[in-house]
């Protein structure tokens, strides 16, 4: 292996640059190494724009859909792709294309919403309760623990149908409105307090793991005797720290969250018809399989791109942030 | 997935002693055909007919090994006839009843009662029974035993859902409520061969209802030494009838092997087995096109590939079923928009049934006008609301929502698991938002949502009713005074119309005020909105001869089917 | 380590106890009975008499405390509202199915992801690296109902090689559908884990040193690093084996596995509630265990690990 002939600088050190050396390198900070890194990875790269391209359709699917996710004509079931429906119809006649668009939008606003909750919850909870420790780290580690030992789709399933029971039928005011918004929103409230539900654990236990793992360390010990007060002790110096793995966690989450959902949206316990989820779509469509496979293609296809995209762009951030763990 | 129902036995007080009794017999079997005539238009009930005799028209030599196939919804509760609610097609071929009531001839047959007279003044049946009936043991099946399995079915402890089946008999509602002894139930063996029933009211058809599954005699013995949860394991289990129950491989298959001693007639098939799923309705076709199945239903998502193949499209079999879907509406909701009639029309007419039923149900259904099949004795087609598109327009605008506007919306609830529900209810709403411009939010409901809505207002849901004999009692008066949809419906003039109807001794009045009845029900107040009427499509094996699936229940009926050589 | 692994198993108890009250609570706040299900109305006597048998209408702390006495001193989890057996029955009868097929999936699902993990890290970059975890990542990203239903329609519609559902034991032609499904997920994530462990194993300096000793590169990869390399695989594998023996929903549904895993969604649909119970603290006891065994296995194998 060739020794390199500079050495990447120290966290947050600038280099005075000399004016006569031609060779040398700007200076770069921690985040610019991470980005580097990063673009040096072309899958991820690449996972990373049909990303940002598939966010970007999903905020403007209201804008830009060709047709009303929820119209069609029975008449026009079952359509191959032609210039009117560029994907075809399903078997209720309505735009393939549109389908696949607001399923994407479904998707990802439920699975990206639910891990923003998860991270501001989860750090939180964990850092507090890695930091402070004693009777109240040892309480929230036990409910976690118990927790941890449910599977993930079992509490979804109950959690699911505790909802609609509530959500279904009920006059009060408080619930009523809660009932509204989530019919209002296709059944996705009752899908995003699942998600959130089932994915915090990982986040927390990571974040308590890492605070434990640091609070002991010199940079910390400094700070506290500088004079730094605990909230700024956890954010300005055990924060970066902890981020580095939450992020990576998160990017992981969301592939789960997004299966969960599909999951959860094929046993017809997920989101409320019409509104489409790729789950639905694919459920609506593996019976006729055989005849029509272009409309299980269609979310199948999408589902599984969008979950490629987010694991390997986790692979390579987990890469770029933690340079020791790849050499 | 299973779709029938209970029925109220409350007050059906009917005068008239011999027209009565002879209600369900002859003169239905001409009303029956009058009815058919008048539906020679209803494609599957004329194909069904057409192939059954086909079928028997082709004689063929039986094959040597005598096993047919089936598929069947693991039976979630055990199918103890005290507490399935569903479906009789396990039942019957291990227990016969009373009677048997044949949904072609519209006759009550004999079975192990060969006759009964009724007495209307002290509204006493008493039933002959034959003496050749065994168990398995070969110990006779006496009137005692008789006795013994409706009291015990009506028990508080066993809490049947049959409850209302067997509450016609005197008491029977009072002891499964604790507030009588079983002693005061109205059934008594008289002898071995006697049993004596007394009725609660009159009840002139109760012949027919004795052929329903949970009146069939069930091996005392055993459920008193093994309990009601294991009597019916094969190690366990008495039965008497033309099979008996070999094996439980749970949740995996269930084989029942032809009874030897069976003293009616001896069915030629050797062993029926049945195949568990869970849910046999979507999932059989998958092993019926890999041969391990001889019948499959075929669901809608997969009849256009089944029809388009060439081997499999010449197997396929067409039933119709007594069933008519419909959308429910709760009538003592006063916030709903729905209370008013002229919007209930509006929705009525704005449905295209027959684009849904040939494109949503590939032909599994026929669109439906009218209240009651038209299987029933007394169903009205006439009963319809004329009218399409523009008059549904028309009507919203009488309602006081011109165009849609101002309109407040409603909640169609509806089951997700129920065969294409989530389809269908999606078809309509976007119908509506077609052709009246109003917006109806879809509500997926959990299963027990029908025990709730007994208390709390909703506004409309989706839903199937089955007919479990052929009497248009068994849809006016079971479901509006029994209240079995959770209508909450109370207009006097309709059930004071029905009431009259049900007690009429004339049998061809009693159909034309049941008729009227269902003019006014619908025509008139649009009470409930009728979808379509049910229709199955199976496909069968060439080799598989004379099986029948009973419109009631749409139950698999295979005592005399038999293997054709193949 | 002793007084680890006994403070450890002490908070089995406690975990145990939060599941419980949880899904109690769960159960007890949703709406609704077990009876009165699909399209049969009712009768509100037999509802009350039902409810009486099975003491639903007692106080709520008093079924809670009677229930989990019952469930601590006789194991006995009640009898399942909706089939003619007990709990214990029902989870007796359907959990060595799953249990079987788990264990042969897994199986499958180690050597396979191993092998494939290795042979990717070996080729590090190459096409076969590239190809072996797309393959990989797509295996994840695809759903197992999805996976299950093509694999059906081609090998036991079409080819007619397997039936098309069913359990007939272990050595049974019907073991392969299911097992392929189930095995599909834990392959790509097993094998995505040991080719990273083994890429960052053969960076390490005393692989290095082995190489410049002269040692045969077989000998590099079977002794001194594949061993390494397994050790963090552990813990994956530990999530997968929990995972694969409590069975799965979708694999047993579809391929009418009579299994406990279709346990999961029917019992809440049914709200077969006692059923639900046992099937929930025994999934939880599972999982419980093996992430244990999966934490002391790790402790044992890496000494650099220190359990606290």
């Amino acid at each position: 292996m060739a020794v390199s002939h500079s050495l990447p600088a120290p966290i947050g050190v600038v280099e005075p640059q000399a004016p006569t050396q031609a060779f040398s390198r700007p200076p770069r900070t921690y985040l610019r190494e991470v980005f580097a890194r990063l673009q040096r990875n072309r899958v991820a790269m690449v996972g990373i724009g049909f990303i940002t391209l598939l966010i970007v359709m999903a905020i403007a699917t209201p804008v830009i859909a060709p047709y009303d996710y929820a119209q069609g004509s029975l008449l026009e079931a079952n359509r191959l792709p032609a210039p009117t429906h560029w994907l075809g119809t399903d078997a209720l006649g309505r735009d393939e294309l549109t389908r696949l668009m607001w399923g994407a939008r479904v998707s990802l606003t439920v699975a990206i919403g639910a891990q923003i909750i998860v991270l501001l919850i989860g750090v939180t909870l964990g850092m507090i309760s890695g930091f402070f420790g004693g009777w109240l780290d040892y309480l929230v580690m036990r409910l976690v623990d118990a927790l941890y030992s449910l599977p993930s789709l079992l509490v979804a399933i109950l959690i699911m149908s505790f909802l609609r029971g509530v959500l279904s039928l009920s006059n009060e005011s408080g619930v009523a409105g809660i009932a509204r918004l989530n019919a209002a929103s296709g059944g996705l409230l009752g899908v995003f307090i699942v998600l959130f539900l089932t994915h915090w654990l990982t986040v927390c236990r990571l974040v308590r793991a890492q605070v434990i793992s640091i609070k002991e360390r010199e940079f910390v010990l400094a700070a506290r005797g500088v004079g730094a007060g605990r909230p700024r002790l956890m954010r300005v110096h055990l924060l970066p720290h902890v981020l580095a793995p939450v992020l990576v966690a998160v990017t992981f989450g969301i592939p789960g969250s997004i299966s969960l959902e599909a999951s959860l949206s094929f046993l017809g316990i997920g989101v409320t018809p019409p509104m489409p989820s790729w789950g639905t779509m694919i459920a609506e469509s593996l019976a006729s399989m055989r005849t029509y496979p272009l409309l299980l293609l269609c979310p199948g296809v999408a589902l599984s791109l969008t979950l490629l995209s987010f694991t390997y762009v986790g692979d390579a951030l987990r890469d770029a942030l933690d340079p020791l763990m790849k050499r | 997935m299973e779709m029938s129902k209970q029925t109220a036995r409350r007050s059906t007080p009917s005068g008239g002693p011999l027209a009565t009794m002879l209600f369900a017999s002859v003169l239905d079997r001409r009303r029956f055909f009058g009815t058919a005539v008048k539906l020679a238009l209803a494609p599957a009930l004329a194909q069904a007919l057409a192939m059954g005799s086909v079928g028997r028209a082709l004689a063929q030599a039986p094959a040597p090994d005598q096993t047919l196939r089936l598929a069947y919804t693991n039976p979630v509760t055990a199918f103890d006839t005290g507490r399935e609610g569903g479906s009789p097609e396990l039942h019957l071929l291990l227990f016969d009843g009373l009677t048997f009531y044949n949904w072609e001839t519209h006759i009550t047959e004999p079975v192990i009662a060969t006759s009964w007279d009724y007495d209307p003044t002290t509204l006493t049946y008493i039933f002959h029974l034959r003496d050749d009936v065994k168990w398995t043991t070969g110990t006779p099946v006496t009137a005692a035993d008789f006795e013994w399995t409706w009291k015990r079915n009506l028990s508080p402890e066993l809490a049947s859902p049959n409850v209302s089946f067997l509450g016609y008999i005197k008491n029977g509602v009072a002891y499964n409520a604790g507030n009588a002894a079983a002693t005061d139930v109205g059934v008594t063996a008289i002898d071995d061969r006697t049993l004596q029933v007394v009725m609660e009211d009159p009840t002139p058809f109760f012949p027919m209802i004795t052929s329903l599954w949970p009146f069939f005699p069930l091996p005392r013995t055993v459920i008193e030494s093994v309990g009601d949860d294991k009597w019916m394991e094969p190690g366990n289990i008495q039965s008497a009838g033309p099979f008996f129950f070999e094996t439980w491989d749970h949740d995996q298959t269930m084989v029942f092997r032809r009874n030897p001693n069976y003293w009616g007639k001896q069915p030629t098939l050797e062993r029926v087995i049945y195949r568990l799923y869970e849910n046999a309705q979507k999932q059989a076709l998958a092993g019926y096109e890999a041969d391990e199945l001889d019948l499959a239903s075929v669901p809608p998502p997969e009849a256009d590939r089944v029809l388009g193949d060439s081997r499999l499209s010449a197997e396929v079999v067409h039933w119709p079923e007594s069933r008519n879907w419909q959308l429910r509406i709760d009538h003592r909701n006063p916030d709903t928009v729905l209370k008013n009639v002229n919007v209930r029309k509006a929705l009525y007419l704005a449905i295209d049934r027959d684009l849904i039923v040939k494109q949503l149900l590939k032909g599994q259904g026929i669109p439906s006008l009218n209240f009651v099949p038209p299987d029933i004795p007394g169903n009205n087609p006439a009963a319809a609301l004329p009218g399409g598109p523009a008059e549904a327009k028309q009507y919203l605008e009488t309602a006081g929502y011109p165009g849609g506007k101002g309109f407040p919306g409603f909640k169609l609830g509806f089951v997700p698991t129920q065969a294409e529900s989530v389809l269908v209810t999606q078809a309509i709403v976007q119908m509506w938002k077609d052709v009246l411009n109003i917006n109806v939010d879809l509500l997926p409901v959990p299963t027990d949502w029908r025990t709730r809505i007994r208390t709390e207002p909703y506004d409309m849901y989706y839903g199937g009713w089955g007919s479990d004999y052929l009497d248009p009692n068994d849809w006016h008066n079971v479901i509006f005074e029994g209240d079995y949809w959770q209508s909450h419906y109370s207009d006097p003039t309709y059930l004071d119309m029905i009431k009259k109807a049900n007690i009429e001794p004339d049998p061809d009045l009693r159909n034309q005020k049941f008729a009227a009845a269902e003019a006014y029900l619908i025509k008139d107040q649009m009470v409930t909105i009728p979808l379509f009427f049910g229709a199955t499509t199976w496909v069968q094996k060439p080799w598989v001869r004379n099986l029948r699936i009973a419109p009631l229940n749409t139950y698999i009926d295979s005592r005399d089917a038999w293997i054709g050589a193949h | 380590m002793r007084t680890y692994l006994i403070r450890r198993l002490l908070t089995f108890i406690p975990s145990m106890l939060v599941v419980y009250t949880l899904v109690f609570g769960i159960i007890h706040a949703t709406p609704g009975n077990p009876w009165d299900t699909g399209n049969k109305p009712f009768p509100p006597q037999v509802l009350l008499n039902l409810e009486a048998k099975y003491h639903v209408n007692d106080p709520l702390w008093k079924q809670y405390v009677d229930y989990l006495v019952g469930i601590v001193t006789r194991f006995d989890f009640g009898p399942s509202f909706k089939r003619g057996d007990t709990a214990n029955e029902v989870i007796a009868r359907f959990l060595p199915v799953s249990v079987q097929l788990g264990l042969l999936a897994f199986a499958l699902a180690f050597v396979a992801g191993v092998l494939l993990g290795s042979l990717s890290a070996v080729r590090h970059n190459t096409w076969i690296d590239r190809l072996a975890m797309f393959g990989a990542v797509f295996g994840i990203s695809t759903p197992s109902y999805v996976f299950i239903t093509v694999l059906i329609v081609v090998v036991a519609i079409q080819l007619r090689w397997v039936p098309t559902g069913g359990w007939g034991g272990l050595f049974d032609t019907r073991v392969i559908i299911p097992v392929l499904a189930l095995a599909l997920a834990p392959t790509a994530a097993i094998a995505r884990y040991t080719r990273a462990s083994i890429l960052e194993v053969l960076g390490m300096d005393y692989i290095r040193t082995a190489r410049a000793k002269g040692l045969r590169n077989w000998v590099v990869l079977s002794r001194h690093s594949l061993p390494n390399a397994l050790i963090p695989v552990v813990t994956v594998a530990g999530v997968a084996l929990a995972d694969l023996i409590t069975g799965s929903f979708f694999v047993e549904a579809i391929y009418q596995v009579p299994g406990i895993g279709r346990y999961f969604v029917t019992t809440v649909q049914d709200k077969d509630y006692p059923v639900l119970m046992a099937v929930t603290l025994m999934y939880a006891t599972i999982i419980w265990f093996t992430n244990f065994f999966v934490d002391v296995l790790y402790s044992v194998l890496d000494p650099r690990v220190r359990l606290t």
